[in-house]
């Protein structure tokens, strides 16, 4: 309804002069901005100032919280060992986010399907999100060391000699990041292949096309951008795992270890700021050309 | 949408100003382990800060200590586990008569450090009447900590210390020496282990000081550059490299992560905190079989424990504070510290101590002959720090 066609307008001069709906429209606007303003408050001095502080903490000279220099960043970027490092949580985040992908399909898929024991496997999927990494870590590494129940087992194959090192290697910790962030790409995957509507499936089949075709011409096409959603959270997960490396890596210690490892023991607090402005940078590069990706394929308007 | 939209404000208020209360006063601080504050109204209570003790002696406080204690002196005993630095900020912070707590187990070194921030304690030697058992510690030691004048105001609790720990079960006939460990590496190859030196723990830098200063490394010829350049650094530092190649590979992360190479039978022979290690045999993290024993050359000698009482705190408190101080002194207490802890007594309660006392930890005197103080504290922080560049393992 315009201003003109309300109530009293002609009474107040018509359409120049537009004083109660104005009115209106402010307090509405400040009733929202009153409602908005603890959460963005709080979202504001909870996370982006810390966030704020770490970055003006990484300009700083070590020992400083204030200054410019940009020494902490060369003393990062000169570091063989730490951008080894990087370059070790880039790997561990992809490999984890490819098998997590691989993992999740089939799993998804299989259980969109109606059969029994389908919501224990559900509510089995959500168990590594339900377990603190912490303790999660503790148990992959009692579970896959030299004696573990996992070797123990495996050692009763016949062609296998001894134990199979797994914890401290870096296939061991891809199997274990997948363990505990699958769940994320999983839990997507389904959802997305559940609001399928499945007319548009039954309809593939009656035109003809083979269960297989199905899958990859229409399952899995509409399903695509709830399994890039879900591999988006694995890979940043991933990027940012620290209980895992930490406890099974040995010697491979990405990032996230190495941050904690100058910050909290080193106590070169500034040099850490500035490898977690470094990695905090990193992710949202990734974040921003995955999603420009989407955007151009079309998969996210889907 | 008038009345809502001011009901909706007044209710989100009422939702921040809600969320914004506490629980703890000013000057409280609800640190994990216990509850702070002082004394309740109708009832006796004393607050104990612990700034000193790992994670075996803060169950062994909680779990033992506290509840005999407090069935003995018929108090409540607020027991809080802190850290220095915290506890350093709430004592210059506190006022006189204004303390909410009364005794402050610390490390020697935070002694120092507070005596040097003229933070005001009470000099226990004076109250010896209401100590009696201080007695029977060495009072003219506690007039100097760690080369500093602390004027007898910490009461000696516990003696701290390194040792060789060795599964006796995987090494019958252990080395007596870092020599011999060195020449007998072969035998050991694979199972010999550290905790890494740019780890939390302290373990692994004291593991690679120890065994520099077995060899002879004069840390004390001044500042690492110089401690380097000597060629005694020099054959140390070859003979490390190469003794890593013969440990655990990799190295462990952390000593819980070192606890579970001994449990799993990888890790035989390695060098830690004595008093952690043989309680560690105790809770099945360990096995039953390890022991402690300090090389001949040597065991870097660990923080000791010191008990103060804050000056500030309210008079009327003090005799309190002085009879927890007391019974903590008490044989009793002692002699816990040493059969369950395995951590050697600040009083000279080990004189007392029953035969089956040193099973897996040798005798008090025989533990305490071979140990030195680190002189060059720099020298950890070059290890924790550079450590890692002396480990070459395949």
């Amino acid at each position: 309804m315009s201003f003109a066609e309300q109530p009293g307008a002609a009474a107040l001069g018509g359409a120049g002069l537009r004083i109660p709906g104005l009115f209106r429209e402010r307090r509405n606007g400040l009733v929202t901005l009153a409602l908005l303003t603890p959460g963005f408050g709080g979202i504001a001095f909870l996370f982006l100032l810390p966030l704020w502080l770490v970055f003006q903490l990484s300009f700083a000279p070590e020992g400083a919280d204030s200054g410019f220099t940009l020494d902490n960043y060369a003393s990062f970027l000169g570091d063989g060992k730490l951008v080894d490092a990087f370059f070790l949580s880039i790997e561990l985040a992809v490999l984890a986010t490819l098998f997590s992908i691989l993992l999740s399909v089939p799993l998804a898929l299989a259980l969109r399907r109606p059969f029994r024991s389908n919501r224990a496997f559900r509510l089995l999927i959500l168990l590594p999100l339900m377990v603190p990494a912490l303790v999660s870590a503790v148990g992959l590494r009692l579970f896959w060391g030299d004696v573990g129940w996992a070797n123990l087992t495996i050692q009763l194959l016949p062609f296998v000699d001894g134990p199979i090192r797994i914890v401290f290697t870096i296939p061991g910790l891809v199997l274990f990041y997948v363990w505990l962030f699958f769940p994320f790409t999983a839990l997507l995957t389904l959802a997305a292949l559940e609001g399928i509507d499945p007319a548009i499936e039954e309809a593939a089949e009656v035109s003809g096309a083979s269960r297989w075709r199905v899958l990859i011409h229409v399952l899995l096409p509409l399903a695509v951008p709830g399994i890039l959603a879900g591999s988006v959270l694995t890979f940043i997960e991933s990027f940012g795992a620290f209980s895992v490396p930490l406890v099974t890596g040995g010697d491979y210690r990405p990032l996230s270890v190495q941050i904690y490892t100058v910050s909290a023991i080193f106590l070169h607090w500034n040099e850490g700021a500035a490898m977690s402005v470094v990695m905090g940078v990193t992710q949202i590069v990734f974040l921003v050309t995955y999603f420009r990706l989407l955007r151009r394929r079309g998969w996210s308007e889907r | 949408m008038r009345k809502g939209g001011i009901g909706a404000i007044l209710a989100t208020v009422a939702l921040v100003v809600a969320a914004c209360g506490g629980s703890n006063l000013p000057g409280q601080s609800a640190a994990p382990g216990g509850s702070s504050g002082g004394g309740g109204a109708g009832g006796q209570s004393i607050t104990l800060i612990d700034t000193n003790s790992g994670a075996n002696f803060q169950q062994y406080f909680t779990k033992t200590f506290v509840p005999e204690a407090q069935a003995d002196l018929g108090v409540t005993i607020n027991y809080v586990v802190s850290s220095g630095p915290e506890t350093l900020q709430r004592m210059k912070a506190m006022t006189q008569g204004q303390g909410d707590f009364d005794v402050v187990f610390m490390k020697d070194n935070d002694l120092v450090n507070w005596v040097k921030s003229s933070i005001a304690l009470e000099n226990l030697k004076s109250h010896l009447d209401a100590i009696p058992n201080l007695s029977k510690t060495d009072i003219e030691g506690e007039k100097t900590v760690l080369g500093t004048d602390v004027n007898y105001e910490g009461a000696l609790f516990w003696r701290s210390q390194s040792a060789t720990i060795v599964d006796t079960a995987k090494i019958p006939n252990p080395p007596k020496s870092w020599k011999e460990l060195y020449d007998r590496r072969a035998e050991f190859k694979g199972h010999i282990t550290m905790v890494r030196p740019d780890a939390k723990s302290g373990g692994g830098r004291g593991y690679m000081y120890t065994f520099f200063h077995a060899f002879g490394v004069p840390f004390d010829a001044g500042d690492m550059t110089a401690v380097m350049a000597t060629q005694q650094w020099k054959d140390a530092a070859a003979k490390f490299t190469d003794l890593t190649s013969y440990m655990t590979n990799p190295l462990p992360a952390e000593p819980p992560d070192m606890f579970q190479l001994f449990k799993e039978g990888t890790a035989w022979i390695g060098d830690y905190a004595q008093d952690y290690t043989i309680w560690a045999t105790t809770q099945g993290l360990v096995p039953p079989t390890m022991k402690a024993y300090p090389m001949a050359e040597g065991e870097s000698k660990s923080a000791d424990g010191h008990l103060v009482v804050p000056s500030n705190i309210p008079d009327s408190r003090k005799p309190l504070a002085y009879k927890l101080i007391d019974y903590m002194l008490s044989d009793k207490i002692q002699l816990q510290l040493l059969t369950q802890m395995y951590q050697y007594p600040g009083t000279d309660a080990w004189q007392r101590a029953p035969a089956d006392a040193y099973t897996k930890i040798p005798p008090f005197e025989e533990a305490r002959k071979p140990l030195f103080t680190v002189t060059n504290s720099s020298a950890f922080d070059w290890f924790k720090e550079n450590g890692m560049s002396l480990v070459k393992q395949q």
